[in-house]
């Protein structure tokens, strides 16, 4: 299973030179430019499309976005470095390069949450006001890591490949983003790129170990997963919409309201749920471990494009 | 490589080849096992070195994790 062109010993040689310190990529209480937008068009696509908003309020609603999109990665970095650690303390007294790819991954998704925080408070002192974000990352780790191993595995997958095709697919070309923010975008995705190859190594460790039923169940807890996942980007939307509306006198119609509602949803399903379930590595994983399982995740795709 | 042979190897990493041979064969007696087939048989061996404290527990604590990770019942 999986035909993989690398091993361990790779991963941490490469993640040797790509390394890079807190201080390198941004100063503790630097300012922040908010001449333009944070994130690329194609994530943010649906609201980028979304007709009657002007060009301010477009500019906004981005670096909300920016914003939201950096605490959502350094939300889900919660439960991945717990799931790590587990993975690491496997490997004691066992493969050292296992080991050490495992650990120095630890310390670099420790240090992408401390450089997410560090970019978060310097956004709410400097945008005018406060942003809501989502605050439950210990609940989420907990729903996320009782399930199977395999199925943990399988949406971290999701997550870091995800994260190598916002950039080398959207970010990287967009010469139109705030460099600043471009440069924090490419420093995770230079550590984020041999995370993923890890993530390849410990799936198909795992998966040696399960039968076909064990595989089977567990792309469906990964779809599970993806459901949840859904549920906390709806509830990302409202505190954007309440970000985007504070202090303002917003007057905007129902139907109106609703359109910029469903655009922002539908931009974090595409960005978050639909990138990584048609990922070519993801695919491929799933359809190694499972046919029929990767159907229904196709299947589930489409509604999130 | 078999489970016995990985977790064998664990032992003859820390301990050396004699003592490390000798308390894998001890605990599988232990145990009523004549090599360690599927996960579970590595978490009862992982819980047996635990038992004993020290740095066999610490390899022990290892091994369950381990076992655990390729989908023993616990």
């Amino acid at each position: 299973m999986f035909d993989l062109k690398f091993d361990y010993g790779d991963c941490v040689s490469h993640s040797e030179r790509v390394s890079w310190s807190l201080d390198d990529v941004m100063e503790e209480g630097q300012a922040l430019d908010f001449t333009k937008p944070f994130l690329p068009r194609d994530l943010v696509r649906h609201v980028a499309d979304l007709d009657g908003l002007d060009e301010p309020t477009r500019l906004r609603l981005n670096q909300i976005a920016g914003n939201a999109y950096l605490n959502l990665f350094q939300f889900v970095e919660e439960y991945i470095l717990a799931t790590m650690m587990e993975h690491a303390q496997a490997e004691v007294f066992g493969d050292v390069d296992a080991l050490r790819a495992l650990t120095r991954m630890v310390d670099e998704e420790l240090k992408h949450q401390q450089l997410f925080h560090r970019f978060r408070r310097s956004f709410d002192r400097d945008f005018g006001h406060r942003c809501g974000v989502l605050e439950s990352a210990a609940a989420v780790a907990q729903v996320i890591m009782s399930h199977s191993p395999l199925a943990v595995m399988l949406i971290t997958l999701h997550i870091e490949w995800m994260t190598q095709q916002h950039y080398t697919e959207s970010v990287r070309k967009d010469e139109s983003i705030d460099p600043f923010f471009k440069s924090l975008l490419r420093h995770h995705w230079l550590e984020e790129s041999q995370h993923a190859r890890i993530d390849m190594l410990e799936t198909r460790k795992i998966a040696s170990y399960a039968d076909q039923e064990a595989r089977d169940q567990a792309v469906s807890e990964y779809l599970a997963i993806v459901e949840a996942f859904d549920g906390l980007l709806a509830d990302q939307v409202d505190l954007d919409v309440a970000s985007l509306d504070a202090g303002a006198a917003v007057e905007r119609s129902p139907e109106a309201d609703g359109a910029l509602r469903t655009a922002i949803h539908q931009s974090y399903r595409r960005t978050f749920l639909w990138y990584g379930m048609t990922n070519k590595n993801v695919v491929d994983c799933l359809q190694q471990l499972s046919p029929d399982g990767a159907r229904k995740v196709a299947d589930h795709a489409g509604r999130f494009a | 490589m078999s489970s016995s042979t990985e977790v064998k190897g664990r032992l003859v990493k820390v301990f050396g080849a004699e003592r490390g041979g000798k308390v894998f064969e001890e605990v599988l007696g232990k145990l009523g096992l004549a090599e360690l087939a599927d996960p579970d048989d590595e978490m009862r061996f992982a819980d047996e070195l635990i038992g004993g404290g020290g740095l066999m527990e610490a390899i022990g604590r290892s091994l369950r994790v381990r076992a655990l990770l390729r989908g023993a019942k616990g």
